[in-house]
């Protein structure tokens, strides 16, 4: 029902607004759509958020957004990018027949990936496993950016939840959301309350880099590069308790 | 309006920081949300627009709905985004309409009813929701440009659906008036025509 004067009549509360039931209005309605015009720098804004959001899912490296939470977001990008650094300088230290077990090798490459770190060739290999397009690391990767761009597909079947920890940052400043139960792969991935920084390198021992040491007497993490070779189990054990 | 309902998954693409989604809704809203903060007179429109896509990363992993109610819930924290705006700056009263901001925009010989309501422009647009009070301005956009429905609209503003209902008929009638060329009052608070909770 209309009303004559072009005003429109009674309103259903859950459908939209029907224009054609005020023609009078039509012009005026059209001026708000102009309104409507999207920013002139999309593109750039566009990144921005892109950045965000995948910094928010712990899929990347922090970038400031101006929203307030980024020195948080910042703080663990940095932490990611240390224990990632840190991994790289183990993998490259790995001799040809010294490779991680699978698994492990999919956590360093991921995490490699997902921050931007460049790991030596061969580094993301698995031992007796062809690679996996998931875990091959991207032209690109160490500019931070994702390397995977979805191109008409979303889906990743194949790419495990990044455990990479992270802190649980409120909307400072913000009015407060409601307290929801996390989506399900979220759920999955470990909660860390303010946990210790990575180990730092261990000090230069260049005794030990000439000592035949057997791999079950190491108790220190070696992680420079070009290191003696050691046992895989304990390196792959290092790895995996690593956050 | 690409219709989300059948995509069931867009959300978790969200929730996962997946670019082609982000990319995807930006793209849809980042206008609507534009033109809905200027209709509320911000200060710097895209920089609240920065901040309200940027929240709504932030708080992505906290949604709960379906794919259609992402467009009401960015709409919410863009109402909220421009709440703390306007009470920082105090830049907008309901009880009175300046009238230089009209004379800037239409002097005073400009008679809305010799334009013809099908030539108004953006700012001809800005310049007929100044003479409508700020919760009118609001349902005006939310509903017609935003198409939410009553009960979103009021479930954004925290009024009834009936409160919503009065205003964006109040609102409608002005601006019909206005554009018929006939005299107008100044806005005055919606204290004195609309209900409340």
């Amino acid at each position: 029902m209309t009303d004559p004067r072009g005003l429109g009549g009674p309103e259903d509360d859950d459908v939209g607004f029907d224009r054609s039931a005020h023609p009078a209005l039509s012009g005026f309605f059209d001026a708000l759509d102009d309104l409507a015009e999207p920013p002139a720098d999309a593109d750039v804004r566009l990144a921005h958020i892109d950045s965000a959001a995948a910094t928010a899912a712990g899929n990347g490296p922090a970038h400031r957004t101006g929203a307030g939470d980024g020195r948080t977001w910042g703080a663990v990008g940095l932490r990611a990018a240390a224990v990632a650094a840190a991994l790289a300088v183990i993998v490259a230290g790995l001799g040809s027949d010294d490779r991680l077990p699978a698994p492990a090798q999919r956590v360093v490459s991921s995490i490699a990936e997902r921050v931007g770190v460049d790991l030596p060739d061969g580094a993301g290999d698995a031992e007796g496993t062809p690679e996996d397009p998931a875990t091959d690391a991207q032209p690109g990767a160490s500019t931070g950016h994702r390397p995977h761009r979805d191109e008409g597909t979303t889906e990743r079947p194949d790419r495990e939840p990044l455990e990479i920890p992270r802190t649980t940052s409120g909307s400072a400043g913000s009015p407060a959301s409601p307290a929801v139960p996390a989506s399900p792969e979220r759920r999955a991935a470990p909660e860390r309350a303010g946990g210790a920084p990575p180990e730092p390198p261990a000090p230069a021992e260049p005794e030990q880099r000439t000592t035949p040491t057997a791999p079950e007497h190491r108790v220190e993490p070696d992680t420079r590069a070009g290191a003696a070779g050691t046992g895989a189990d304990t390196r792959s054990e290092k790895v995996r308790a690593k956050p | 309006m690409p219709d989300r309902s059948a995509d069931d998954d867009f959300v978790q693409r969200l929730q996962r920081g997946d670019e082609t989604a982000w990319a995807s809704w930006y793209t849809e809203l980042a206008g609507a949300i534009l033109g809905y903060v200027r209709s509320r007179g911000a200060a710097d429109p895209d920089d609240v627009l920065g901040d309200v896509f940027a929240a709504a990363a932030e708080r992505i992993a906290s949604f709960e709905g379906r794919a259609e109610n992402l467009r009401p819930w960015l709409f919410t924290i863009a109402h909220h985004r421009l709440a703390d705006d306007h009470r920082r700056r105090r830049r907008r009263s309901t009880d009175a309409v300046e009238p230089t901001v009209l004379a800037d925009l239409h002097p005073p010989d400009d008679d809305f009813g010799d334009v013809a309501a099908d030539r108004l422009d953006a700012a001809g647009a800005l310049a007929m929701l100044e003479w409508l009070t700020d919760e009118q301005r609001e349902v005006v956009y939310l509903r017609v440009v935003a198409d939410l429905t009553i009960a979103e609209t009021a479930e954004i503003m925290g009024r009834t659906p009936g409160s919503v209902k009065s205003s964006q008929h109040r609102a409608l009638a002005r601006i019909q008036r206005h554009l018929g060329g006939e005299p107008y009052p100044i806005a005055r608070s919606d204290d004195d025509e609309d209900e409340h909770d």
